[in-house]
């Protein structure tokens, strides 16, 4: 009896695709879904619909040119992107950042960790269906964009690092109002908490959701949040610091299991170690020159260099091969984004559709950064 | 004079049927007959009624959109009228002048029917709801069976929008909608029966008026009942966090990804009927319904009544994150209908005590 | 494990690899013929402890292709650079997938840009153009339509 009506009742497997355009997937990627009714068998991304060529262009570009290029790759954390461009090539050029200017870049790079990290919390909540969140993580982020407006002259695409140093001197107000700034967005953190991180339906939709164990991790190079959300206290700013964070103190927060809410909650303690950062800082900033001396025409030896720092994706590196002319021979950029995602297909297996959101928003990629 | 007015605004029953009577003399001394009158009668009734429950849902979109902007540091829409008010209508304007679009592959007939449906069994579920004393359309004896078989009926609506829409996001909402409105309307419907219970009726005029006093409302004798009903009725109506079907981030709006223009507006202007429904009969049968503390018409009361519930629903609409499907489920089988059954059981033994 | 063990362990099993030791940096470039890499990068893995493929990618030196494989040691903290080489067109060389997951999609990406065929891997196909892109732009001598090559400053 029981044969026969299994038996009438036929299933049949189905495609199912999200994106390019699906209110999900933060940009432009497809990803395509086997699915049994709810249940998800299999997943493959498909990417390259913002691929932008930039490591062909960096090849026809001055080094100098290629500056604002850098911005539109993690478009999130435009600062980032600068950093490590310009250490990498300073690292050619074997120049050394004055200590004010390497001050400033740190200032303006966490408080912009802070604002990438608003743009996924928001975002997150919004996958998982809480809509308040997402204009509550706007609100602050408006400061910091204001902040960083204030130094740059630009919202998004900063372009304020410059080889050898940053682009000017903060405005006169600034440290006040950074100093504001930290005051008004350390109570915000616990806010969110009470809103959100503590909410049992959040917990139930993200506890053990998308479990990625160390090894796992590591195989599939993951960096950042997603992999000290499995345990691995490997924070680029602390083991190979650059700039001047060996002089600064701040603690790496770490997962236990690597699910979900272990990712979740490593970039909300991290926007509360970045505070931190800023207010140590703010205290400590020097006088002194912003520029070191930097030659009109960037003309590096040739050689190779490869930098790496910390961006709030994870291990964000540009390697550059210099053939001794005004253009990088190759520019191949590690982009954290991009092998944060390869892990996607492997961790939503068997899960639900609603998972892969939950799975998918705490992973964090910017489209910019993976397609390049 | 003013007397007269007053005691008129309380009682609009007593008013509507000196109209009634006053046109009814006139169409007599014409000489038309009576049976015609009684007809257009119920059809003023029915149109007065419509017209009333869409300026309600108007109101009632505008004021989501208020309270939701005031949650979320916003200012909301402040511009098309006072304070707004008309930017419901304006919305509606622009919903119906936009183009109607049907996917290629759809089965343009259930596409078509999903709609009207959906909207129907929304508004004509008001007919057994009293306002006021006497302020009733219908006043039938099975007045909470009727409502909730008629509420349920949308669903059928959905799930064709589902199926139409020829849209896997549409289709895997559709079948979501019917699991989760089939499953919770039974613990939609145990938390009310204990009410039933208590009173020996279904007539929902006579459960209105078993709660005369405050302490006599139903929410003190079984507040589980309301805090199931109201978790029920939440889901029944799609709402954060059981907005499963529409999940505009997992499944693009899910049953309503392919519509446009007045048939969106339909299903749009359903969900509102529907939540001001929930809170109606949250207020009917667990807050008294009319009666309040004087002072106030009947029917002023029961609209205050009903927008508290409302602004509840809106509250939690706007700060919990969206559950699982599976976990959907589990609450409700695993929570909610034993709970209510155990109230059901409870209730009982307080009637067999008695 | 100092960089001196770990120059002595790699030379000790592969006597034709060329190590050298980049300058103020817990990092060295390791040179290898394309057929070891394979066995190499497995050695590098499993004895040497570097389990984080950081990133792979190709150079085109006009005469031959350049690979590097960016390996990270999480334990030691130290970075080892693979380099070898193969033809620019056409070029076949062994996939590393099986022993870095995150080789997949890197691999895939070389692929895609410079046309190098890793052998043995599970599903090669490109990755950020579209499937029917015809050539691999990154290599110097790429004529695409919308490519033009800005004047020697």
């Amino acid at each position: 009896m029981k044969e026969d009506s299994a038996q009438d009742f036929i299933t049949e497997e189905y495609l199912l695709n999200m994106g390019p355009q699906h209110p999900a997937t933060h940009g432009v990627l497809r990803l395509v879904l086997r699915m049994d009714g709810e249940n998800i068998l299999d997943l493959v991304p498909d990417l390259g619909y913002l691929h932008r060529g930039f490591e062909k262009i960096a090849e026809n570009r001055t080094y100098k040119q290629f500056l604002p290029f850098t911005d539109r790759l993690d478009y999130l954390a435009g600062m980032f992107n600068n950093h490590v461009y310009c250490l990498a090539v300073e690292k050619l050029l074997k120049i050394t950042v004055p200590p004010r200017a390497e001050y400033i870049r740190v200032l303006v790079s966490e408080l912009n960790r802070i604002a990438s990290h608003l743009v996924w919390f928001g975002p997150f909540a919004m996958d998982l269906g809480a809509i308040t969140p997402f204009l509550y993580a706007f609100r602050e982020r408006e400061m910091i964009i204001d902040l960083l407006e204030s130094v740059s002259g630009q919202r998004l695409t900063y372009s304020y690092f410059r080889i050898g140093g940053v682009a000017q001197d903060l405005p006169d107000d600034f440290i006040v109002q950074a100093k504001a700034f930290c005051e008004y967005f350390k109570p915000k953190v616990d806010e969110y908490d009470t809103l959100l991180s503590k909410n049992i339906i959040f917990i139930k939709r993200t506890k053990n959701i998308g479990v990625l164990p160390k090894e796992l991790a590591i195989d599939y190079g993951c960096s950042g949040p997603v992999l000290r959300g499995s345990g691995v206290a490997y924070d680029v700013r602390k083991n190979e610091p650059y700039s001047v964070y060996k002089d600064l103190s701040f603690d790496i927060p770490v997962g236990t299991i690597g699910d979900s809410l272990d990712r979740y909650n490593v970039r909300i303690e991290e926007m509360r170690q970045s505070v931190r950062i800023i207010e140590q800082v703010l205290e400590k900033l020097p006088g002194g020159e912003i520029m070191a001396a930097v030659p009109k025409v960037v003309k590096p030896a040739p050689g190779e260099a490869y930098a790496r720092i910390e961006a709030p994706r994870g291990d964000f590196g540009f390697f550059i091969v210099s053939d001794g002319s005004d253009k990088p021979y190759r520019l191949k950029i590690r982009a954290p984004s991009f092998s944060n995602l390869s892990v996607l297909p492997e961790l939503v297996k068997g899960l639900k559709i609603s998972d892969v959101l939950a799975v998918f928003g705490s992973i964090d990629i910017v489209l910019g950064d993976v397609d390049r | 004079m003013i007397t007269v007015c007053v005691s008129y605004m309380f009682n609009l029953v007593s008013l509507f049927d000196l109209i009634s009577n006053l046109l009814l003399n006139v169409w007599m001394n014409i000489g038309l007959p009576v049976i015609l009158f009684e007809l257009i009668k119920k059809f003023v009734v029915a149109g007065v009624m419509f017209g009333l429950l869409s300026v309600t849902v108007m109101f009632l979109i505008w004021l989501e959109r208020r309270i939701c902007a005031r949650f979320q540091s916003r200012v909301g829409p402040n511009r098309v009228g006072f304070q707004g008010f008309l930017q419901p209508v304006a919305d509606a304007i622009k919903l119906l002048a936009k183009e109607n679009i049907v996917p290629q592959d759809a089965d343009r007939l259930v596409h078509f029917l999903a709609p009207p449906i959906v909207f129907t069994a929304a508004f004509t579920a008001y007919l057994c709801m009293p306002f006021g004393p006497g302020l009733i359309a219908l006043d039938i004896n099975l007045g909470i069976l009727y409502i909730f078989s008629i509420t349920t009926l949308g669903v059928m609506g959905i799930l064709l929008a589902g199926w139409g829409s020829n849209n896997k996001y549409s289709l895997l909402g559709g079948m979501r909608s019917v699991a989760q409105i089939v499953s919770y309307e039974i613990p939609l419907i145990l938390s009310v029966l204990g009410v039933v219970m208590l009173t020996n009726t279904l007539k929902i005029t006579e459960i209105v008026d078993a709660q005369k006093s405050f302490f006599d409302w139903f929410i003190f004798r079984q507040p589980l009942a309301f805090i199931i009903y109201l978790i029920a009725g939440t889901a029944e109506l799609n709402r954060t966090p059981f907005d499963i079907p529409e999940a505009e981030s997992e499944l693009t709006g899910g049953y309503h990804t392919e519509y446009s223009g007045i048939r969106f507006s339909m299903f749009f202007l359903a969900e509102f009927t529907n939540m001001f429904m929930v809170s109606a009969i949250a207020t009917s049968i667990f807050l008294g319904g009319w009666h309040g503390f004087g002072f106030l018409p009947p029917y002023v009361w029961f609209f205050v009544k009903c927008f508290a519930v409302v602004f509840l629903l809106i509250w939690f609409r706007w700060t919990f994150p969206r559950m699982r499907f599976d976990q959907l489920m589990d609450l409700g089988w695993k929570a909610l209908t034993p709970l209510a059954f155990v109230n059901i059981f409870l209730t009982g033994i307080m009637i067999f005590i008695k | 494990m100092t960089t001196q063990e770990i120059i002595r362990k790699i030379s000790g099993r592969f006597p034709t690899v060329e190590t050298t030791i980049i300058d103020g940096e817990n990092a060295l470039n390791v040179l290898t013929d394309k057929d070891a890499i394979v066995q190499l990068c497995a050695f590098i893995k499993n004895e040497l402890g570097y389990d984080y493929l950081q990133f792979l990618t190709c150079i085109d030196r006009l005469d031959k292709l350049e690979i590097h494989y960016h390996l990270y040691a999480y334990a030691s903290q130290g970075t080892i650079i693979v380099k070898t080489s193969v033809e620019r067109v056409g070029g076949k060389i062994q996939s590393v997938a099986a022993l870095w997951k995150a080789a997949d999609w890197h691999e895939r990406e070389a692929y895609d840009l410079f046309g190098v065929v890793f052998e043995g891997h599970p599903g090669l196909r490109r990755i950020l153009l579209e499937e029917d892109f015809v050539g691999h732009p990154l290599l110097k001598d790429f004529k695409g339509k919308n490519v033009v090559v800005l004047p020697k400053i």
